[in-house]
């Protein structure tokens, strides 16, 4: 038995060895997970590397451009941009993982149930179609201004909205497994529905899920500075890449750093996002060695 | 007589076609009133072409399909009626080999942890003696340790079928059906897989039913053969009878299609006319009066009952006499 | 009867991919006459399908696919042709069936434009022309009611029926050469027959040739003339039909052949297997390819490569150095009474 332990051992490691080149071959998952990574190291370490405190503000230091003392200027209330960038980073990189996450385990966990049950798939998408027939942007508008302002209420608003899309693909995914031959093999040996559908089912519709979850991490960031935009969202003063820009809309021809550099972060977080969603949907297929 | 492990009586299965709204407007007779006994030790062979209904009684006889009607008695039990947790214990009993091996095997696991789950469903054992015991199948099929804990793409399609088959044999069943299992392979590889079917069975003392539409696969594996044709069995005998002197005309047509292995013997052969009729809709009377050479009115108009020719070779015709 | 319309001289393919250049197609040379039909036979990964595809340059040259040797077609080398002037020969003078007729004909037209289609590209007839042809091809290839069907659309037929549409599209423009890929693989004993016996009887009346690429030895036996045996990319045996089944010279092509179960006389208690499997394409053993798995394999084997020999018979060659130690061999056997499939 003990051979048996070390075969998996060096197998194991093999295939670690295999999955990490097969990361780095691959270009777009590589520049896209570069990203992000420094994304969230930006937000991670905010308190470190910004110069100021976020809500510091020097009142004489107002609307200054671009300098070596603060990088990308500061705001009308003397604040440093960059400072808040960073901060507004630990915002937008909280709410888009929490949200990718809640609606990742939410809708896996629908799409599985209603691939196998008739009846709660009948209801479960019928919900879904009429969440879907309310533009979401607009939907996530109606839940911030129900729930009240906050970072929770706007990862709680985001799900709710993300949810149903999710929740289809994983179905759709789930039906096909659920199709093959294997399921039948796993009840062929007795296997009850919950074992079929947890531990045989799960793992097979997890890629199609998890690149979903990127996209879903970008878009809400994108919503989230929409709705910051709009006064929905994350509560001023505290910083996120909307409220940036929200506070930057008043002086955009006086001074353009405001709008620019959240408009940068935003864009270039959310490409990067979508490079690595697409990078996984290459990795994350089986078949491909 | 031998002792029957099995024996099914008047098999149904209809499958529902819904119209809008799900209303069920007609159905798929893919199996329609067929009986068939199983005997320790033996392979039954079931022969017949795509969409004839072979597949569908395969899964049907072992509950993994609920049939319209009929009974499935196994070992004096009726499967048809026992609880959830009598079948799955039965389960362990009566296995199933699969034709595909690709889609056969979960992509996401481990072909030892495909093993072991299995074992872990049947709550037999515990963790070491689980590992153990399929290890032990995995050599006997004729793989490797170093094999054990590898992902299903790294092994190519013979390697695959003897994975599906420790799968089935790790319960210690008493039945196995096999559902095409060597159709997706190469010739040579073919015979690798009926050699170690063969081996099994006469190692285990299993039952197999056989589903093929190969007749060379079944005239050299079978004991039995069972042909059926658009959800009926049409005719029944011992192998040999069955290849030397076929009774039903479909056989003889599904015979002399079959191109023979001798480039000096060039066939003369039946061809059938026309497509084979939809399972929805199929001819009243004899299902093949349609395509059959010699059919008569009557064909046309009363199924045929059973004839038995002799205690072992039955045929459903009009014309046997 | 003796005019060679195709003759493949030394043909080899490669493909570049990301483990590296991998040649599917190693040094193949056949002919195929008119009104012949050739078997070219193999199990999966043997490189029947490439060849026959890279008849008609199928693969994609300006980034994966590289050819070499000479493939003359009617006394033109195909390989030195410019790609307009491969489209001209592609569904006009070579036609190709495929195993999956279903996807092979488009969903969305119906078959009559379908078969119309070369007609109007190759032909230049007009639509009426090429109507009244299609009708006609229809009922030629056998097909029941063929103005009725020619209106629909490529669902609506069985399986047979669309193989027998693909042959209709495939014989529309008359080709000198047919290419038959698998083509009753996916269909049922009795529609293979009919299949097999239309293909047979249109090579005899427009004495087209015909290439059959299939893994079923016993279609070969009944429907080919002459038979190339491949191996990894290479022809290891190549004879006439009865020839290659009565006394197989090679030990791949004899492993085959006794690998299949007999529908006639005694059954053996085991199937003869050859042992291991086939190789992958980059992990080609070196000295003669077949060795690893050959009963009869000796150091030299395993050693030296092997070239095609001429075994005296005409036109029977094999790629096997101890091929007339092994004929003794096995004609001893057989004088002993033993039969050979054990």
């Amino acid at each position: 038995m003990t051979d048996l332990y070390a075969i998996r051992k060096t197998l194991l490691k093999e295939q670690r060895r295999l999955l990490v080149r097969k990361f780095f071959k691959n270009r777009l998952a590589v520049t896209g997970g570069t990203i992000t990574f420094v994304m969230l190291f930006l937000a991670l370490l905010a308190p470190v590397l910004a110069p100021q405190g976020p809500l510091e503000m020097i009142v004489t230091d107002r609307l200054l451009a671009p300098s070596a003392a603060h990088p990308f200027g500061t705001d009308t209330f003397g604040r440093d941009v960059f400072t808040r960038i960073l901060y507004g980073a630990r915002v937008s990189m909280t709410i888009g993982f929490f949200v990718g996450l809640i609606t990742m385990a939410a809708g896996m966990l629908l799409g599985l149930l209603a691939s196998y049950f008739r009846l709660l798939d009948e209801i479960l998408m019928r919900i879904c179609d009429g969440l879907n027939a309310i533009p979401s942007t607009l939907l996530a508008i109606a839940f911030m201004s129900a729930l009240g302002g906050s970072t929770t209420n706007v990862i709680v608003s985001l799900s709710i909205v993300s949810i149903p899309r999710m929740a289809r693909i994983a179905r759709s995914a789930a039906v096909v497994v659920k199709g093959q031959t294997y399921i039948e093999a796993v009840s062929a040996a007795g296997a009850g529905p919950f074992r079929i559908l947890f531990r045989h089912m799960a793992p097979n519709i997890l890629s199609p899920v998890i690149v979903q979850a990127s996209y879903v991490f970008a878009n809400a960031i994108i919503t989230e500075a929409a709705l910051s935009f709009l006064g929905v969202g994350v509560p001023i003063p505290q910083p996120s890449w909307g409220n940036i820009l929200y506070e930057g809309k008043d002086v955009i021809y006086n001074a353009w750093w405001l709008i620019v550099y959240p408009a940068a972060f935003t864009a270039l977080t959310v490409f990067g996002l979508n490079l690595f969603g697409d990078g996984l949907r290459d990795l994350l297929d089986p078949h491909t060695s | 007589m031998r002792e029957e492990i099995l024996r099914a009586e008047h098999i149904k299965m209809y499958f529902p076609i819904r119209g809008a709204l799900g209303k069920i407007r007609n159905y798929v007779k893919a199996v329609d009133d067929v009986s068939l006994s199983l005997y320790k030790g033996e392979t039954y062979g079931l022969v017949g072409e795509t969409g004839c209904g072979k597949s569908t009684l395969g899964r049907t006889l072992i509950r993994l399909l609920k049939a319209t009607g009929g009974t499935v008695t196994y070992k004096g039990k009726n499967l048809f009626t026992i609880n959830e947790k009598e079948l799955r214990r039965l389960c362990r009993e009566l296995q199933m080999v699969f034709q595909d091996p690709y889609t056969s095997l979960n992509p996401r696991m481990r072909v030892g942890e495909a093993l072991t789950e299995v074992l872990k469903i049947q709550g037999i054992g515990d963790k070491d003696a689980r590992m153990a015991d399929a290890l032990s199948v995995f050599e006997k099929v004729g793989l490797l340790p170093e094999h054990f804990y590898r992902f299903p793409h790294e092994f190519s399609g013979g390697q695959r079928q003897r994975i599906g088959l420790a799968r089935a044999l790790i319960l210690n069943p008493e039945l196995i059906i096999c559902d095409e299992p060597v159709s997706a392979l190469d010739v040579s590889v073919q015979s690798q897989i009926i050699n170690l079917l063969l081996d099994m069975q006469e190692e285990r003392g299993l039952t197999y039913l056989f589903i093929s539409h190969d007749m060379s696969v079944i005239r050299y594996i079978a004991d039995r053969v069972g042909v059926m044709y658009l959800g009926h069995l049409v005719e029944e005998a011992p192998v040999d009878d069955l290849f030397l002197s076929p009774s039903h005309p479909y056989t003889q047509v599904l015979l002399s299609a079959v191109p023979s292995d001798d480039p000096h013997v060039r066939k003369e052969r039946v061809i059938l006319e026309g497509d084979l009729p939809s399972p929805a809709n199929p001819p009243a009377g004899c299902v093949f009066s349609t395509r059959c050479p010699y059919a008569k009115q009557i064909c046309r108009e009363k199924k045929p009952e059973c004839t038995d020719i002799n205690e072992t070779h039955r045929v459903y015709c009009h014309l046997t006499k | 009867m003796s005019e060679k319309i195709l003759e493949i001289e030394n043909l080899s393919t490669s493909f570049q991919t990301e483990r590296g250049i991998m040649k599917a197609v190693d040094g193949v040379s056949f002919q195929v006459k008119k009104g012949e039909v050739l078997g070219l036979v193999g199990e999966s990964g043997c490189g029947k399908s490439v060849t026959s595809q890279s008849i008609l340059r199928l693969y994609d040259e300006k980034y994966t696919a590289r050819y070499e040797g000479k493939i003359l077609f009617d006394g033109r080398d195909l390989l030195a042709l410019s790609e307009k002037e491969m489209r001209k020969i592609r569904g006009h003078e070579i036609s190709m069936i495929f195993q999956d007729a279903l996807s092979s004909l488009n969903p969305v037209f119906t078959i009559g434009n379908q078969i119309m289609e070369p007609l109007l590209i190759h032909q230049k007839l007009s639509k009426e022309e090429a109507k009244k042809q299609a009708t006609e091809l229809l009922r030629l290839v056998g097909i029941p009611m063929p103005e009725k069907r020619a209106e629909q659309y490529p669902h609506e037929l069985s399986g047979g029926m669309r193989q027998r549409v693909m042959i209709a599209v495939a014989l529309a423009c008359r080709p000198k050469l047919l290419i038959a890929d698998e083509p009753t693989t996916a269909l049922d004993v009795t529609v293979q027959a009919q299949i097999m016996d239309l293909i047979l009887s249109l090579n005899k009346k427009f004495s087209m040739g015909v290439i059959l690429i299939t893994h079923d030895l016993s279609v070969v036996a009944e429907t080919c003339s002459r038979v190339a045996v491949m191996y990894l990319g290479q022809i290891v045996e190549e004879g006439n039909v009865c020839e290659i089944f009565d006394s197989p010279s090679h030990p791949y092509t004899r492993g085959l052949i006794q690998s299949i179960p007999r529908m006639t006389g005694e059954r053996a208690r085991r199937l003869y297997m050859i042992p291991g499997t086939v190789p992958l394409l980059n992990q080609i053993p070196s000295g003669c390819r077949f060795a690893p798995r050959c009963p009869y394999a000796l150091e030299r084997c395993r050693k030296q490569t092997q070239e095609l020999l001429e075994t005296g018979t005409k036109g029977h060659r094999v790629r096997c150095m101890r091929f007339t130690e092994l004929e003794a061999f096995h004609r001893e056997k057989q004088a002993d009474g033993e039969e050979c499939g054990i």
